[in-house]
């Protein structure tokens, strides 16, 4: 009813413009005779009559653009019983004319801000952003890095105490869909490191072809399926519940030792017939990580040193019949040359294997993260791998606009293994509480107490304002 | 201190139950177009629909979810009773979904069950849950859908 209200409006308006200028028009001779007054006004009947078909025309098409589009390829799966009993349908207590007029519906979808090119696709974006004040040594790892100094099998050295305001990621993500089996989408991250410096970095770029539910290819750079925090979170801090990354899934550029981005390309899709068990699959092929670990950056955006891709195949469920878990695991393989990388390490290949598994559950009180990875480097000729477990459990309940969590974090670094940047044993426990303040912004304080081997333990206090604009 | 700390909790768990909206059983309907050949949901079929997880109607038609306003009732009603989530939550999950990579759902919001009702009238892959009691309103216009093969009102209905 609002569309025919705009619209009526709109033929008034388009009439009594038209009538104006018809008024305005210059006035003809006067017709000597009233044939030719008739045929006068027939032609200007006509004209009229032309120009409301047009209008009408142009009503319609503005009706065809307010229906919705579809959004992606159509695969059926939720399918009731067809065919069922006449009974399933209201009797009309009231003629649907009888019905209030409508008022135009809006978009909800995700929100974000959209920008549309005449004639090209429509780039919707939304941006993150978060401020930080710490305090202690292990303040915020994500920012001051967990750093080897090269003395081997000491350990790392104590993270020198800092107490500062810290700006956190300035964090622009970006989607386009560019046909109906075909999106891009891209995330933007300038950040400050320990230098001060803002730094530009695309953190990801995936092209996917969606073919349908069962399959879809994307190529870019992406965050690798190891393990669930990896993909579920990514740059936007405000998405996590806790104040920042565990430690073992810490970015490669903040001292990672896992391969948490790749660059290359990423099959994923439903299993058919499984969806009472919900099983997803995920294939990756792409570069790996730089085999010379003191790279200046390890993941291989352009340059890869070795003609061997990394693998990586990881597969989930998410059980119909309890809402909210998903149980999963991932395989990753790669074969590093470090003799080969741009700045040669005098260390043969080296095999490595990351294996992972985890299950979470969510509703809408509660919150379980529980994952564990073994990372395994293999020096060839030798007998044994390097194997490095880490693994963390992160509980959290909300209470209405609070939400305090616990996360417990383990990590050791096998210290003798020559590709790991971060050596030693790293254990200990976060306490923080989350405030909702508003829809889009959250406020957390989080206290970390982490034991290090060879060291004494380290304590700090994270407050953070992460939100989404 | 134990005292003081066991009063915060209450307090927290009370303000936690009073932000609820207090929701009936049997107060939703769940509504389709007319020519959807859809005539009952499960449960957990439904719960994929309103989270996305399944984007399409087995005619190949595209799910559009019709939602009200998150401050209503109904909304509220029916995110906690379908996903267990609250509308902060929902809509959280929703972009974080797209910011996974998913493709952004199709979701209208309109103002009331009988604009919903009207809306889907005229779209194919519509799908609103409204208040059951609006059902007497929307009249013929919407086919109303059976869950876990119950009718609005009959005993067992999950909504």
């Amino acid at each position: 009813m609002f569309l025919t209200r705009v619209c009526g409006s709109f033929l008034a308006v388009a009439l009594f413009g038209l009538g104006s200028a018809i008024a305005q028009e210059p006035v003809p001779p006067q017709p000597a005779t009233p044939s030719e007054v008739i045929a006068q006004l027939r032609d200007q009947l006509r004209a009229q009559d032309a120009q409301l078909k047009e209008l009408q025309a142009d009503v319609a098409q503005l009706k065809a653009a307010q229906q919705p589009h579809p959004a992606e390829a159509p695969v059926a799966a939720a399918a009731g019983s067809a065919g069922a009993p006449a009974e399933a349908t209201v009797a009309a207590a009231a003629p649907p004319d009888a019905l209030p007029p409508p008022a135009a519906p809006a978009e909800m979808d995700s929100g974000g801000h959209n920008m549309a090119i005449p004639g090209g696709p429509i780039i919707k974006f939304r941006g993150f952003f978060d401020f930080n004040f710490g305090g202690g040594s292990i303040a915020n790892p994500l920012v001051f890095r967990i750093v080897d100094d090269g003395c081997g099998t000491c350990g790392n050295p104590l993270t020198p105490p800092h107490t500062t305001f810290q700006a956190g990621e300035f964090d622009l993500f970006l989607t386009s869909k560019l046909s109906q089996h075909l999106s891009f989408l891209a995330e933007v991250v300038l950040g400050p490191d320990a230098t001060n410096v803002f730094g530009p970095d695309i953190e990801r770029y995936t092209l996917t072809y969606k073919a349908n539910r069962y399959f879809s290819l994307g190529a870019g750079r992406f965050h690798t399926s190891i393990g669930y925090y990896n993909t579920a979170y990514h740059h936007g801090n405000w998405f996590s519940t806790a104040e920042g990354r565990p430690i073992m899934y810490l970015f490669e550029d903040s001292g990672g030792i896992l391969p948490v981005h790749m660059v290359g390309i990423s099959a994923t899709g439903t299993v058919p017939n499984t969806e009472k068990l919900g099983l997803h699959w995920v294939g990756e092929v792409g570069n790996g990580l730089s085999s010379n670990p003191f790279a200046a950056e390890s993941v291989q955006n352009f340059y890869s040193d070795r003609n061997a891709k990394a693998t990586n195949f990881a597969g989930y469920i998410r059980p119909e019949w309890v809402p909210g878990l998903q149980i999963g695991g991932s395989w990753y393989h790669d074969d590093l040359e470090p003799s080969q990388a741009q700045n040669p390490l005098p260390i043969p290949e080296v095999t490595q294997n990351i294996e992972s598994a985890y299950v979470v559950y969510f509703n809408s009180d509660w919150e379980f993260l529980n994952e564990a990875v073994l990372l395994s480097n293999h020096v060839n000729g030798t007998s044994e791998p390097f194997r490095s477990p880490m693994a963390y459990i992160q509980v959290a309940r909300k209470f209405g606009i609070y939400k305090p969590y616990f996360r417990y974090q383990y990590v050791r670094d096998n210290v003798n293994d020559p590709v790991n940047l971060l050596k030693g044993t790293y254990y200990g426990p976060s306490a923080g509480l989350r405030i909702d303040f508003t829809e889009y912004a959250a406020f957390k304080l989080q206290f970390n107490h982490l034991y290090q081997s060879s060291q004494l333990a380290g304590n700090g206090l994270n407050a953070q304002v992460a939100f989404t604009f | 201190m134990a005292r003081y700390g066991l009063g915060i909790a209450i307090l927290l768990l009370s303000f936690s139950s009073a932000v609820r909206a207090q929701c009936m059983p049997g107060g939703l309907a769940v509504v389709v177009n007319k020519a959807n050949p859809v005539e009952s949901l499960s449960m957990a079929q439904l719960r994929k629909l309103i989270l996305g997880d399944v984007r399409a109607w087995q005619d190949r038609k595209n799910v559009t979810l019709v939602a009200r306003d998150p401050s209503t009732k109904v909304f509220q009603c029916a995110l906690s009773s379908i996903v267990r989530l609250s509308p902060g939550d929902y809509h959280r999950y929703v972009m974080n979904a797209e910011f996974r990579g998913d493709d952004p759902m199709a979701i209208q919001t309109v103002d009331s069950d009988a604009t919903a009702a009207r809306y889907i009238s005229g779209s194919a892959g519509g799908l609103a849950v409204v208040e059951a009691n609006s059902l007497s309103v929307i009249g013929g216009s919407v086919k109303v859908l059976r869950i876990d093969g119950k009718t609005v009102g009959q005993p067992g209905y999950p909504l």
